[in-house]
């Protein structure tokens, strides 16, 4: 059984639900015969990956769909081992380097000197390159951006490199400015709407219009996120009613009761609790931008306006500098530190004002 | 040496040496390997020749002075300063081990200087026993040359018997040089010895280890067990025995020498009470104290290198103040323990100006503290970040606080500059969180606690991990995480038990 959200998967470049002008855009530069490296940029749930699975199998043909998983190893110059897994097909190899950590540059120039030196075998197929699909670009270290900067160039005979990231901005401008970059926007409102009233119509689901209404709002835009939730929906409770409880994911709550706690009381005997909690989201996976944003957000609700400009400065501050450090925590706690003071204050004058 | 024409085939391995020659060739040579044969000499006899070799030794020529640490090493039982319980234990080991032939190795550990090897080696001389120990060869080494050298060390340390002597059945293979390949690969160290302790015709064993961290490594659990390994603990020489001990070697000392007066029982209490029961370093400042403060010129040198200048002027010519100085010179020295020093920090102690208020200098110098963790500047800011915050009150100083943290963070990520900017970074940390606590908390102490920075990025790794082998077709563990695995929860997909368990752990989360 796969979930909807993989069965629906749009696999075709003119079958593209939205964006579709950028869809012929995309359909016009495989059909000229320049191909350049390419940087999909855009939030998370967006397609960046449904389209350029779209793009290759405009370039290859249903070849591409046979897809093979391996493990690579690559070994670094302290004898240590990093196992990669890469999944493949004849023309394209993709990975996600930055699951090797600190040795993410090992593993990018060991891969792609490792494809780029072979040609293509099939001399008679309709390209002469391969393509490198690397995904999460942004969260590669600096050094490995460098070395990806130098290969680039260097291969660029045998092989096109389409990068995959959330946001340019920890993109450095070097491989910026060696792709062309394709934004893909998050799905609006209506088009998330669209989306799920297909995908319901086609499994059979008769989908409220409100709650598909509702689902799009919650799904923060993503699309990916909005199919899964209303997949839920329906294993929870069938038929789709209109005020059905739409279930959101266990992190997002525990964030929300994080920031909370930090608005109960701002001490620092709460900080270490907010602290721990801290930990647990990062224990589970969940990214540090998401982290910071989604505190944010929650945290800003009961500001007024001068203190959320200052709040959001704050945020961004050591969003920024976490990106020159190494250990996340230090970061979201000294925000959280920064934020309980700044509230405090706010709290004091507010309260002092009143009498 | 009247055998020397004989050699035994396996000399290359170890060396041949009776007691007597040891004792003479150890001061300068002790890492040679070497294969004790223990006499049995009366305790007259011994101290016969032990007076004649202080004779030799102090007739002669001054600069060449033997450590009294092994100058009046214990030969006998009775003249050990340990616990007589725990030389009962090794003795009963020693005793019963020829008859069982199941039990066939022993691990002692205990801190450095707290007798292990000199009790091995008097209650083998009281029992008769020789033992033959493995020293990590020299020079540069391929480590499966050096793995082979030991596997052939412990066939024939404890198959063949030695020529000289003749003797091979009441021989103890002692191990105290781990060979430095096996602290890398512990598994390589359990396979071999294992394997060697099969055969039940094999001398014993004994392995002397003072670092807790490399027996935990080589020795676990399920190890010990398959060996059947006993285990002896010593402890840290207690503060009376040590004393006692001290005692005796002067009053011996003086028998030869009368060119240093007898420190005081005060001095002596300094002392042992500086080396935490290392029995060895208490003797070596002793000496070095002793005769350093005393005649001899070879011992100025260091202490002129010490960095403290006040005591270094009020250095005074009077034997009587030799000791307790030159102790607290050693002192300074001495590294105070991780703990003491985070501590330093977390409490920092001052001094108030008297003439205005507002200045202050600290009690313990932030600088100093920033020394002594250059080499492991994370270790440090680690722990301070995981403590700092119990002891803060005021919600603006732990602002403040956390801003030094993550500047300091940000200097050490650096890795090109990490020679310079460690020493900045540590400062930073140091001297920010010795600054900015303006309200500490009223309770005095509270415990530290461990750093959870390393766990949760472990943790974090594991979650991502079985991830993998939940869904192997994932590609994006971040985007899984985040959208795909908490849904997949609600699904109620066909799982087994055990994937369903870790799709439980990737969602539950800790209040």
């Amino acid at each position: 059984m796969s979930l909807w959200v993989d069965k629906y998967r749009p696999t075709n470049l003119s079958k593209l639900d939205y964006h579709k002008t950028q869809a012929a855009y995309l359909k016009n530069l495989v059909q000229q015969g320049d191909f350049p490296h390419l940087l999909f940029y855009g939030p998370s749930g967006a397609g960046k990956k449904t389209r350029i699975m779209a793009l290759l199998r405009e370039l290859y043909g249903s070849g591409v769909e046979r897809l093979r998983m391996e493990h690579m190893n690559f070994q670094t110059p302290s004898n240590k081992k990093i196992e990669i897994m890469t999944v493949s097909s004849n023309y394209h190899i993709e990975v996600n380097p930055s699951d090797a950590g600190i040795y993410d540059r090992i593993v990018i120039m060991d891969l792609i000197k490792g494809a780029a030196q072979t040609h293509q075998l099939d001399a008679s197929g309709q390209r002469d390159f391969k393509v490198i699909l690397l995904t999460e670009v942004d969260r590669l270290t600096k050094d490995a951006q460098h070395a990806l900067r130098r290969t680039m160039e260097k291969y660029v005979q045998t092989c096109r490199l389409i990068l995959c990231a959330n946001s340019t901005s920890q993109v450095i401008p070097a491989i910026r400015s060696r792709c062309l970059g394709v934004r893909v926007p998050a799905p609006t409102h209506a088009e998330i709407i669209a989306v799920l009233q297909n995908v319901c119509k086609k499994e059979g689901v008769p989908l409220p219009d409100e709650l598909a209404d509702r689902i799009a709002v919650k799904c923060n835009r993503n699309l990916r996120r909005a199919i899964l939730m209303c997949e839920a929906c329906k294993v929870q409770q069938f038929p789709l009613t209109k005020e059905q409880e739409i279930a959101e994911p266990d992190w997002q709550v525990y964030l929300r009761d994080t920031a909370s706690l930090v608005l109960q009381e701002q001490t620092p005997k709460k900080l270490l609790e907010v602290r721990t909690r801290l930990y647990e989201l990062i224990v589970h996976g969940i990214p540090t931008d998401i982290i910071f944003k989604g505190l944010l957000k929650e945290l800003i609700k009961n500001c007024d306006l001068q203190l959320k400009t200052a709040v959001i400065e704050l945020a961004a501050t050591h969003e920024h500098r976490l990106h020159r450090g190494s250990k996340v925590i230090f970061y979201l706690e000294s925000f959280i530190a920064k934020f309980m003071a700044l509230y405090l204050q706010f709290m004091e004058d507010t309260i002092g004002g009143m009498f | 040496m009247e055998w020397s024409w004989i050699m035994p085939s396996f000399s290359k391995q170890f060396g041949m040496k009776t007691v007597d020659e040891d004792e003479d060739a150890n001061f300068d040579n002790r890492k040679r390997a070497r294969l004790s044969v223990e006499e049995e000499e009366t305790k007259h006899e011994q101290t016969v020749k032990c007076t004649e070799k202080k004779a030799n030794n102090f007739g002669g020529d001054r600069g060449i002075q033997k450590l009294w640490c092994d100058k009046y090493k214990p030969k006998n039982v009775d003249d050990l300063v340990i616990n007589r319980k725990k030389v009962l234990e090794v003795e009963n080991w020693l005793k019963c081990v020829w008859r069982n032939p199941h039990c066939k190795t022993l691990l002692i550990t205990g801190p450095p200087g707290s007798g292990k090897l000199c009790t091995l080696t008097a209650v083998c001389r009281s029992l008769g026993f020789s033992y033959i120990e493995w020293t990590n060869p020299l020079g540069i080494t391929k480590d499966s040359s050096q793995e082979l050298k030991f596997q052939e060390f412990l066939l024939q340390a404890s198959k063949y018997s030695s020529l000289i002597t003749g003797e091979s059945d009441k021989r103890i293979v002692l191990i105290k040089d781990i060979p430095s390949f096996l602290l890398e690969n512990p598994s390589v160290f359990h396979e071999i010895i294992i394997k060697h302790t099969r055969p039940k015709n094999i001398s014993p064993i004994v392995f002397i280890i003072s670092c807790v961290d490399v027996v935990r490594d080589l020795f676990p659990d399920d190890v010990k067990f398959q060996l059947n390994l006993a285990s002896i603990n010593f402890n840290p020489v207690t503060e009376t025995a040590m004393v006692k001990a001290l005692e005796k070697v002067v009053s011996l000392e003086r028998k030869i020498d009368r060119s240093f007066s007898v420190p005081s029982k005060d001095e002596m209490l300094d002392v042992s009470r500086t080396c935490d029961g290392d029995l060895r370093s208490a003797l070596l400042k002793l000496q070095f104290g002793l005769e350093g403060g005393g005649n001899s010129d070879v011992f100025k040198i260091p202490m002129l290198d010490s960095n403290n200048k006040r005591t270094r002027i009020k250095k005074t010519t009077s034997k009587k103040h030799g000791v307790k100085q030159i102790v607290s010179e050693i002192d300074k020295d001495k590294k105070l323990d991780f703990f003491h020093l985070v501590g330093r920090v977390l409490y920092p102690k001052k001094e108030v100006n008297s003439n205005d208020p507002k200045k202050f200098t600290f009690v313990h110098s932030p600088g100093e503290i920033v020394d002594s963790f250059l080499t492991e500047p994370n270790k440090l800011v680690n722990i301070l970040h995981e403590n700092y915050l119990e002891r803060f009150t005021n919600i603006k100083d732990v602002c403040s606080a956390s801003e030094l943290l993550e500047n300091s963070d940000i200097l050490l990520s650096d890795y090109s500059g990490r020679d310079t900017l460690t020493e900045y970074a540590l400062s930073v940390t140091v001297r920010g969180l010795m600054t900015t606590n303006n309200h500490p908390t009223e309770t005095k102490w509270k415990p530290l606690s461990k750093s959870r920075i390393y766990t949760t990025e472990c943790n974090k790794k594991q979650n991502i991990n079985n991830l993998r082998t939940l869904f192997p077709n994932v590609q994006s563990a971040d985007d899984a995480l985040l959208d795909v695995v908490p849904y997949l929860s609600k699904l109620n997909l066909d799982l087994p038990p055990e994937k369903q368990a870790i799709l439980k752990s990737l969602i539950t989360y800790n209040n």
